[in-house]
């Protein structure tokens, strides 16, 4: 799922996922619940093309669903290095 | 088997110095007022806490190096600006506890005995000055950098210290650069994380110029996850650098 990275309150706090590292305004493909802790701290927001469910299913036919969702949005998503 | 600390491995960092060589003692205390609450019927006294206060007594050896014991310790009485110490316990291993401080220095002696080498002793009182977010002027906190000199092609994310569970109520944290050679300027920064392996930025401390000794302290207010990394980064083509960075939660 693609979430962008919004600075936080001040605007100017980014992201680092292992060696990579991602501004404010920057969009990253991150699984949802990994970006969890992210999200409630208000430092990513899911991308305005992607769909976040606050609470993630447990059922895998929805999780199959849903990566299959993802992976037609990547498809079409922009990516950002 | 509790493991213990020896004093020896004591560090002193004031403002932008490492005075670890000049001192042979640190005393920190930290206190909380408390305003009795006691009334007809009871049978013990009662109170609730008010203000904290804390103190730093600094002792050791008067030299009149330059940038040594003497010089320093004139320098910083009265002066507008407060500095800001740490005090690294067991120093050079991330994760050992620290005490961080801004505190206004109070008194500086220097004692010239006969029979003896001159020593100075400073005390210091803690202060929050008024400064943004900083809730306490003086802390408990882990170290963050061993203290090692880093050159230009090494720097990076620095090991994480893990608090093994993220505290609410924000915190502060204390950078010192005491060496400087890097021939470009190098943010430094502080940041937390939930899960040890992606990181956000917590702290971002103002860049320091090419060749540039500093301090600064800065405090942050919410949620700290549970693990915490400093990590700095650079252009820089040549030299090294020495830093210091220890953060106290509240």
């Amino acid at each position: 799922m693609k979430f962008r990275v919004t600075g936080g309150p001040e605007g100017d706090r980014g992201i680092s996922v292992g060696t990579r590292r991602y501004e404010p305004g920057d969009v990253l493909d991150m699984p949802q619940q990994k970006a969890k802790w992210l999200v409630d701290k208000g430092l990513l927001e899911p991308n305005s093309s992607s769909r976040y469910s606050p609470e993630p299913a447990d059922d895998t036919a929805e999780d199959e669903v849903s990566n299959y969702e993802n992976a037609v949005e990547d498809s079409t998503a922009e990516e950002i290095d | 088997m509790p493991t213990f600390v020896h004093g020896k491995g004591t560090e002193v960092l004031l403002d932008e110095f490492d005075l670890s060589s000049y001192f042979n003692s640190v005393d920190t205390s930290r206190t909380t007022d408390t305003a009795e609450t006691t009334a007809f019927g009871s049978s013990a006294k009662s109170y609730i806490v008010g203000l904290t206060d804390g103190t730093l007594s600094l002792s050791g050896m008067f030299a009149q190096d330059t940038d040594g014991s003497d010089e320093e310790l004139s320098a910083i009485l009265g002066a507008a600006t407060t500095p800001v110490v740490t005090v690294n316990l067991s120093a050079g291993t991330i994760g050992n506890r620290a005490v961080l401080a801004k505190a206004h220095q109070t008194s500086y002696s220097i004692s010239s005995p006969v029979a003896d080498i001159v020593t100075v002793t400073a005390d210091f009182n803690a202060s929050t000055d008024g400064t943004a977010n900083l809730t306490y002027s003086i802390q408990s906190g882990v170290q963050l950098t061993t203290g090692a000199s880093i050159a230009f092609g090494s720097l990076g994310d620095l090991a994480s210290s893990d608090n093994a569970a993220s505290s609410a109520n924000g915190g502060m944290a204390n950078l010192h650069v005491v060496a400087n050679t890097l021939d470009a300027a190098v943010t430094i920064k502080v940041q937390d994380s939930a899960d040890d392996a992606t990181f956000a930025d917590l702290i971002s401390f103002t860049s320091v110029s090419s060749g540039t000794k500093t301090v600064e302290q800065k405090a942050v207010t919410g949620t700290v996850d549970r693990y915490l990394r400093a990590t700095a980064s650079s252009a820089a083509t040549s030299g090294a650098i020495t830093f210091h960075v220890a953060f106290a939660r509240y």
